[in-house]
């Protein structure tokens, strides 16, 4: 037996959030038919961001799924990877800021984050699929559509900055990797 | 032990992450439009809508730091504590330090209960647990600002090295116990055959010395003995340095690959020590030569006992102040039994001064065994200058009538060696 021992239920380690996204990138890169070019750079970004969290890569190299779909004809299948894609890759990412390599994750405290993931996927993609099989707005007919679309991106936009409960007076600059000092 | 900190400014701290989802939720929202793709657009659904849901659990969030429990629960001869969390947010994370060597970083949910068990090599004072935590909540994108810590600290009860017999004062004087003493009285070996005087009993008249040597008509000799008498046992631990076997580590706090350390042997020397002498029913008194070293006056039963290996268990090396020594009383005719490493010749003249006063003195010399290697050349040579510079030590105590034992696996044999003269008398 060890000399110490530490129980604290069913936990995974803490190297498994940057091993997921990196395998996330990848398959998701590779699923949505990016360039081999595009694809190693976004491995290469990610794998970076999995060693230095700090650096901020992890997030740099999600850029490349909305590319992806850009680059391609809209696809429903595509469109719904990609959305699954890039949320549960930024919840990685933030996650690795918070999770050192060789720490231990207990399993029910990622309870939260996958109810949290679970119901965004659920709005997420049930939008994805209305939006997809919305005729596309190319025709005179839903050209109305356009500026309620930039409206709704204002109001999302003020939304957003006012969900965050800026105080009036400078605080501590944030870690971008948090530890105990 | 619980531990919460008061803060007034008790905020959450965030990560780039919130800023990170704000600005992609906007730019694919603003893009898709832009270029008229439906697809872009719903791309920006997960991060606004986790960014809302984040928010909104930042607010609701109590901005408290967790509270942490840690109570002892059995182990058999393992530590075993439990640490219970009590925190409003979702996630904590802890660094946990058990018994001042394994640290372990782990997330736990806001209530939660963890459960340490280590086996510790060492006896006296120790951290079995270190805890400090802080509150993360909404997917660790935000940090508590305030940390809390939590410790629990035991002492961990020395082994008890079985001793068969105790070496005595050359003189007790008191009058109840189980030592022959050197005052009349009742229970002991045969003294002498005296003239009846007032105050004896008539049933201690010896009528055959009576017949043979009384002078006179009427002369009566009584037949005396020698009174059975408590021995007054006391301990003093010298708790300046605590060296292990593995010189390499001396100067360094690795108590992990020390091996065993002088004050482990010294503590269990200690114990022995103490657990002989009650069970012989002598008086044991416990001092440790520090300025601010416990001590425990004499007494003897059970309930001292455990007193006095309560006070030995929490006995760790002295502070800043160590060089200092302290002379604490000691009752005459007392076996003073000095627990040193004898390195810096401080206990050794304690050792003396009581010599001179007519106490028997024992020094227990507590250094383990050593071990050289790792050492570099000019390291070896110190060592072999410490080393000679201690046994200069030792032969002015053999000079002065101090007794010397080496605590090693032959220690109770020294022991017995030394109290047979006595015994045999």
């Amino acid at each position: 037996m060890r000399d110490d021992v530490l129980e604290i239920g069913p936990w995974i380690p803490g190297v498994v959030p940057r091993v997921a996204l990196v395998a996330l990138v990848a398959g998701a890169s590779a699923a949505l038919g990016l360039a081999a070019g595009w694809q190693a750079a976004a491995v290469a970004a990610v794998i970076i961001g999995a060693v230095w969290p700090r650096t901020g890569l992890a997030w740099f190299s999600l850029v490349v799924v909305p590319l992806a779909v850009l680059w391609q004809p809209i696809d429903l299948g595509h469109t719904m990877i990609a959305v699954a894609a890039l949320h549960l890759g930024h919840v990685l990412a933030t996650m690795m800021l918070a999770v050192p390599v060789r720490s231990r994750v207990s399993l029910a405290a990622l309870r939260p984050t996958a109810i949290r993931l679970v119901g965004v996927q659920v709005v997420a993609q049930a939008l994805a699929v209305v939006a997809i099989v919305l005729p596309r707005a190319d025709g005179a007919g839903l050209a109305w559509a356009a500026p309620l679309g930039a409206c709704a991106v204002a109001i999302l936009a003020v939304l957003l900055l006012r969900g965050l409960d800026t105080p009036r007076h400078p605080e501590p600059r944030a870690p971008r990797e948090q530890s105990f000092e | 032990m619980t531990s919460a900190p008061e803060s007034a400014s008790r905020r959450w701290i965030r990560t780039p992450a919130i800023l990170v989802g704000i600005g992609a939720a906007v730019v694919l929202a603003g893009a898709g439009l832009a270029v008229s793709r439906p697809d872009i657009v719903a791309l920006a659904v997960p991060p606004a809508l986790w960014t809302l849901l984040v928010v909104r659990a930042e607010r609701r969030a109590r901005r408290d730091p967790p509270e942490i429990r840690i109570q002892g629960v059995p182990g058999g001869d393992l530590l075993a504590d439990e640490i219970s969390i009590e925190a409003e947010a979702e996630t904590v994370d802890l660094l946990i330090e058990q018994a001042e060597r394994r640290v372990t970083r782990v997330l736990v949910p806001g209530r939660a209960a963890l459960t340490t068990r280590s086996r510790t090599r060492h006896s006296g004072p120790l951290d079995a647990v270190r805890v400090r935590g802080r509150a993360l909540t909404a997917d660790a994108a935000f940090s508590g600002s305030d940390e809390t810590r939590a410790v629990r600290r035991r002492a961990v009860p020395p082994r008890v090295r079985e001793i068969r017999e105790l070496p005595l004062a050359p003189r007790l004087t008191g009058l109840h116990g189980s030592h022959e003493g050197s005052r009349p009285g009742h229970g002991g070996d045969f003294r002498d055959i005296h003239p009846f005087a007032p105050g004896d009993e008539l049933r201690r008249v010896d009528w055959r010395a009576t017949a043979r040597a009384a002078r006179r008509p009427g002369d009566l000799l009584v037949r005396r003995t020698y009174a059975l008498s408590d021995a007054s046992v006391v301990i003093a631990m010298d708790a300046a340095d605590d060296l292990g076997e593995v010189v390499a580590t001396w100067g360094t706090a690795d108590r992990a690959r020390s091996g065993t350390t002088s004050l482990d042997h010294a503590r269990e020397a200690a114990r022995s020590l103490a657990t002989t002498a009650v069970g012989a029913g002598d008086r044991v008194a416990y001092h440790v030569l520090d300025k601010a070293g416990r001590s425990v006056r004499g007494g003897t039963g059970s309930r001292h006992l455990a007193r006095v290996v309560s006070a030995i268990s929490s006995t760790g090396q002295a502070g800043d102040d160590s060089r200092y020594r302290r002379t604490p009383p000691v009752p005459q005719g007392s076996v003073i039994a000095v627990l040193s490493t004898f390195f810096d010749g401080a206990a050794a003249d304690l050792a003396l001064l009581w010599r001179a006063s007519g106490h028997r003195v024992i020094a227990v010399d507590t250094l383990p065994e050593l071990d050289a290697a790792r050492l570099t050349p000019e390291q070896r040579l110190a060592l072999r200058v410490l080393l000679a510079e201690r046994d200069v030590v030792f032969r002015d105590l053999s000079s002065a009538g101090v007794d010397r034992v080496r605590w090693d696996d032959d220690a109770a044999t020294a022991l017995g060696a030394l109290a047979r003269p006595r015994a045999a008398r």
